[in-house]
């Protein structure tokens, strides 16, 4: 069953939390919401949920207006940051709530718990005696997406899991929730602020920006074919720099910048360019090479990070940085060249 | 002495009970809900302990009088009720919101009627802040002596007034003794709340 959202809004006082979004979320992927904090994607996943009326707008479960429907009845099953687990129950009391309220008969419940904690991998033999308190974070987390995951829902929403765990058991939550979701071939929503998660796990990445959506493609296509100047900066570790267009070329300071000119609507003359520091290269010895923007700089800073060095240069007064592998010393004049084609021009 | 010893005992159990009928639903929806007028509502509460205690008292005593409750259990009972509402209201508002609201949503989403997720998951999470706030109300009632005179005297003599009928009369073994009487359920009290806010399931509140 496909998800729509369709000319969905809302708004907090004067602000909007969700300007006319449109979105298709097909059966079985796995969507990612990326954005800053505020940029509506929690509204979103909360409308769908049902938490949240719209201000306008549908929300389609399939073939079903599912807009006015209360959350007791849309059969989304949503995973918290706080991961929400209820305190006083025991962790197969937790998982086992829903199903209650479903009438399930007690066997079945009980085959259904079991097999969805094999799935996340919790050790079933004491769930009855402990509670959430008595488990790690991670397992929290676990446990909580078992509850979710046990109803069989139409679709799984996750509002940033993994953001109150420590770096190394997110990485590995990552993996678990991306291969827990491809075996049950569930519909799954993922927001998060943590661009790495979003493109790392999803088949969709969705990048939303003050109520808009941004850009919406695969997470290669967002990567390596951003389409706005909000999408080039937020992803990948980027540098953004000014630029002026003048008689015909790009400056950069007193730099030329060899890029060929766009089509702007308007006679524009400030543009913005954006430079990942990874498609970057740095040397210290004068050299030119075909179809790659070049520019002249200073060499200020740079510092040792695991996987290399990370150069701060100051080119005709603005900063940026790049990446290599090597350390350069002495510090002072550097060249840096881009490849054209990750050389983002966006128009200010 | 032992009659007005359960007498008090009477009026605070009653006082701690309707108290709690009456705070607990209004608590929820303060803490919970944007209700209009929410902050002019909770000062509303506040404003009889902004006066001295002794002109409430007494204007209380003028309104009773008209309803013939003076002298009365019910009278006594509802002077009590003055000071108990604030301290519920205001101790319950804070325990519901140290609730965390997503333990209600995941409830919610996974089928549960509103009233179902009051009893099921919000109540039970709330039980030591209802406990805690019910021993407030309940020793409140208990020592409580100015109300108490002035609506109770002379029929309805509670361990307080007891105590100070007694202290006037100069009848200091008996005063001393009401008043060690006085004390004791306090004690036992307080020592009870302390080992329920020591308890395991206490630390995972507010943790989630």
């Amino acid at each position: 069953m496909d998800i729509y959202i369709k000319n969905l809004s809302k708004s907090y006082g004067n602000k909007k939390a969700l300007a006319e979004v449109d979105l298709a979320f097909r059966k079985g992927t796995f969507t990612a919401v990326l954005g800053p904090s505020g940029c509506g994607k929690t509204t979103m996943m909360r409308c769908l949920a049902g938490f949240l009326a719209p201000d306008q707008g549908v929300i389609q479960f399939g073939e079903e207006d599912v807009t006015q429907l209360p959350p007791q009845k849309r059969e989304t099953a949503m995973v918290f940051q706080n991961y929400a687990l209820w305190p006083h129950m025991t962790v197969y009391e937790n998982i086992a709530y829903g199903l209650k309220l479903r009438k399930t008969p007690k066997e079945q419940i009980e085959k259904k718990i079991y097999n969805i904690l094999d799935k996340v991998e919790i050790e079933k033999n004491d769930v009855n005696k402990r509670y959430p308190s008595q488990y790690s974070g991670g397992q929290q987390q676990r446990i909580a997406l078992a509850r979710a995951l046990v109803l069989e829902p139409k679709l799984l929403l996750m509002d940033e899991p993994l953001s109150n765990l420590d770096a190394k058991v997110r990485q590995r939550l990552r993996v678990e929730i991306r291969r827990i979701q491809k075996d049950l071939g569930i519909t799954a929503i993922y927001v998060t602020h943590d661009q790495d998660e979003a493109l790392s796990m999803a088949d969709q990445v969705v990048l939303m920006d003050q109520g808009k959506i941004e850009q919406v493609g695969t997470p290669e296509e967002l990567y390596h074919q951003p389409k706005s100047f909000f999408a080039a900066q937020f992803i990948g570790s980027s540098n953004s720099l000014d630029v002026k267009y003048q008689n015909g070329s790009y400056y950069l300071g007193n730099q030329v910048i060899a890029l060929s000119h766009r089509n702007s609507s308007k006679a524009a003359t400030d543009f913005n360019l954006v430079i990942r520091g990874k498609d970057a290269v740095i040397s210290q010895k004068e050299s030119f090479q075909d179809g790659w923007v070049s520019l002249q700089g200073d060499l200020i800073e740079s510092l040792f990070t695991c996987s290399g060095f990370r150069h701060w240069v100051k080119v005709e007064g603005q900063d940026l940085f790049v990446e290599s592998e090597e350390n350069l010393v002495p510090k002072g004049l550097c060249f840096i060249h881009v490849p054209k084609e990750k050389s983002y021009l966006y128009e200010q | 002495m032992v009659d007005s010893f359960f007498l008090s005992l009477y009026i605070a159990l009653i006082v701690t009970g309707l108290t709690l009928i009456l705070t607990v639903p209004m608590s929820y929806l303060l803490a919970r809900f944007n209700i209009p007028a929410k902050a002019i509502i909770l000062t509303l509460f506040l404003l009889p302990q902004a006066f001295p205690q002794l002109p409430v008292f007494t204007n209380a005593m003028v309104l009773l009088y008209r309803w013939d409750l003076v002298g009365t259990v019910t009278g006594v009972i509802l002077i009590h009720l003055v000071g108990t509402l604030v301290f519920a209201v205001w101790t319950l508002v804070a325990v519901f919101k140290s609730i965390p609201v997503s333990l209600e949503e995941a409830a919610i989403n996974v089928g549960a009627s509103r009233i179902k997720v009051f009893f099921s998951i919000t109540l039970p999470n709330a039980i030591p802040g209802l406990i805690a706030a019910s021993l407030l109300v309940f020793l409140y009632s208990l020592d409580e002596f100015t109300g108490s005179l002035l609506i109770g005297a002379p029929f309805v003599t509670t361990m307080p007034i007891y105590m100070y009928n007694s202290a006037m009369g100069y009848e200091m073994q008996v005063s001393s003794i009401t008043a060690l009487l006085l004390m004791l359920p306090g004690i036992v009290l307080l020592f009870f709340l302390e080992k329920y806010l020591k308890s395991q399931y206490l630390a995972t509140f507010g943790r989630g």
